[in-house]
């Protein structure tokens, strides 16, 4: 029987492996698999419980992927903070505001370097690389990490980590943290880690936390209610450097006039001196109830709200609204799904955009670095059209506007136009709250 | 509070190519095993990454996931075949020269073209028992069969590929849990 064992582990082990093709095509499976992940924004809340969140958070992705291919340059690269990070840990690193450490120690011919760390009252982030002189080979594909953090002297818990091996020794990783609120500006850390791959020993780092000590916090926001009974309250505001977060929970009357698949969402827009209003690049919503709007004629919506800041601004607009898609409903193997009607039209100058005309392209220009659009529109909740070539399964997202008059100017990254570049945007109406529209300003 | 993040979103995420990453060359080995062809085993693993993205929340046991996608990878090979007629006329085609004692008595096979005519549910035991080395409780789990199913499917596996191997010289024994 071991000869049978052994014979056909050697028949399954010797089969070639086409390795860049293999690459190629699981990077690409991961891709999809994300990009039908976009799919469950609009799938029902029995199945996953936060649509808004995942709405959001798919948004927020693309966006960040795109944008990502226009602004990482020498720091990006070398950064593993910035390779890493959120939006807001991305600017962080680019404006300086991460501590270089550089702390060195060796067990067992395996070396962990700390390279850099970031502290806010939010999170915290700390990079390392692995090196060792063993062979690739006799390592375990998976490397797993053990480690304790210590804030001046008082433990506050251990952790275990996976990372890739391979990735791990090529470009280095990270251990990220939150709930840091009690890390002070100049905190003693000591990050231990006391197991790698079944090596028990202490590689143990010591730096003073230099955190970015920001915090503001806004209490009592009036609550905002219009005369059919909505509400709309914004609760626990607080923001560090890298990351907005508040509470919000929203009563609404539910105009059942339009069928389809109806959902609650909250926009937040960042407002720029010049009156540039930024559409923030990462926001997750992680909803308590569910925001499927159901049978009741009025919904109550409960949701965290966190925006990882890529602008500084400190003025905000927050705008709920509940959006009704038109599609059809589809058995996934998991449960229910809702496909979204698509409406496309060339990338071009004078093109009418939407299934109900929301959008007129008036003009396109392109800059250094961007891809400015001004479209006519008198759309109330600013979900402009996206603009995607789907051969090269490339997805861009506006990310700023200035209104101006009956026209605004919409800013994309940069965007490489040829013949299969498309307007996109989902068939949708949108129920909106004007009085319900609350500005907060931390400074 | 605990500093420590608990899981999110995108941690998942990341674990989840960390994951895959370890896990491709084994898993477009088996699914070439039961293909033989290149681009339908790279098609095999991507449709079974895809479905596991899906699925991984589900997932509880992070240490389950070479088994998990294992399953995931073995249905998605199983169903491929259902769906390609070729590769049907070859199964059927092999019981026929496989029920024929003059078909078996001129072949001399090694044990990989004699693994290629098995049936794709035998080749699945297989591996899992010899490959994997994954026991009779375990493989009757990852394919959804009674255990006393498994133990007689890998007998009658092991006989089949025994009578195929004789001419060869090659014998193997029993199946055991």
């Amino acid at each position: 029987m071991e000869k049978l064992r052994h014979e056909i582990s050697r028949m399954v082990d010797d089969i070639p492996v086409p390795d860049i093709k293999l690459d190629e095509t699981v990077q690409s499976a991961l891709i999809k698999a994300r990009k039908q992940g976009k799919q469950t924004m609009f799938r029902k809340q029995n199945i996953i419980a936060s649509l808004a969140s995942v709405f959001v958070v798919a948004f927020g992705i693309m966006l960040l992927q795109s944008f990502q291919e226009t602004t990482s340059g020498d720091i990006g690269n070398k950064s593993i903070l910035y390779q890493r990070g959120d939006v807001g840990l991305q600017r962080m690193v680019t404006e300086g505001h991460t501590q270089e450490l550089g702390l060195e120690e060796e067990n067992e011919g395996l070396t962990i370097i700390l390279e850099e760390s970031y502290v806010d009252n939010h999170q915290m982030a700390v990079s390392f690389r692995l090196e060792t002189e063993a062979a690739i080979e006799s390592l375990p594909k998976l490397t797993q990490i053990a480690y304790e953090l210590f804030v001046d002297g008082k433990p506050q818990g251990e952790g275990i980590s996976l990372f890739d091996t391979k990735e791990l020794l090529a470009n280095g990783d990270w251990f990220t943290f939150e709930h840091t609120k009690e890390i002070e500006a100049h905190s003693e850390l000591m990050l231990q880690i006391t197991e790698m791959n079944g090596v028990q020993e202490e590689w143990s780092f010591i730096f003073d936390s230099e955190k970015q000590t920001e915090y503001l916090v806004l209490k009592d926001i009036p609550s905002k209610k219009d005369d059919l009974g909505n509400t709309f309250d914004m609760k626990n505001v607080e923001m560090t450097p890298t990351t907005l977060k508040f509470i919000a929970s929203t009563d609404l009357l539910v105009d059942k006039s339009i069928s389809g698949n109806k959902t609650f969402h909250i926009k937040v827009i960042g407002i720029g001196d010049d009156g540039e209003m930024i559409l923030p690049e990462s926001v997750s919503i992680s909803s308590y109830v569910d925001p499927k709007v159901d049978y009741n004629r009025i919904e109550r919506f409960y949701d965290l709200i966190k925006v990882s800041r890529d602008v500084n601004v400190y003025s905000y607009k927050i705008i709920p609204y509940i959006v009704t898609l038109q599609g059809v409903e589809v058995k996934e193997e998991h449960g229910e799904g809702f496909i979204a009607n698509e409406h496309t039209t060339p990338f071009k100058e004078g093109e009418i955009i939407g299934s109900n005309s929301e959008f007129k392209v008036e003009n396109i220009k392109h800059e250094k670095d961007a891809t400015i659009v001004t479209y006519e529109t008198n759309v109330l909740i600013p979900n402009f059209p996206s603009i995607v070539n789907k051969e090269k399964d490339e997805y861009t997202y506006a990310v700023s506007f200035k209104n101006n008059g009956d026209k605004v100017e919409v800013t994309y990254p940069k965007v490489s136009v040829n013949s299969k570049t498309k307007f996109l945007l989902y068939e949708a109406g949108y129920q909106v709250f004007p009085e319900l529209e609350t500005r907060i300003d931390l400074k | 509070m605990s500093i420590f993040k608990s899981d999110s979103k995108r941690i998942d995420e990341q674990t989840f190519e960390t994951l895959v990453v370890s896990e491709q060359k084994k898993l477009y080995r088996i699914a070439y095993t039961y293909v033989k062809n290149e681009q339908t085993a790279l098609d095999i693993v991507q449709e079974t990454i895809i479905k596991a993205y899906k699925a991984f929340h589900k997932l509880k046991d992070i240490s389950l996931f070479s088994t998990w996608i294992t399953r995931i990878l073995i249905n998605t090979s199983l169903d491929y075949i259902k769906r390609s007629i070729d590769v049907i006329q070859l199964d059927v085609e092999w019981y026929r020269t496989g029920n024929n004692e003059e078909n078996n008595a001129i072949m001399s096979m090694d044990l990989a073209s004699a693994f290629e005519n098995l049936r794709p549910n035998q080749k699945t035991i297989l591996l899992l028992r010899f490959y994997y080395g994954y026991s009779i409780p375990e493989i009757a789990e990852i394919i959804g069969k009674p255990e006393g199913t498994v133990k007689s499917q890998l007998h009658r596996t092991l006989q089949v590929l025994r009578k195929k191997l004789t001419n060869g010289g090659d014998v193997y024994g029993e199946a055991s849990t």
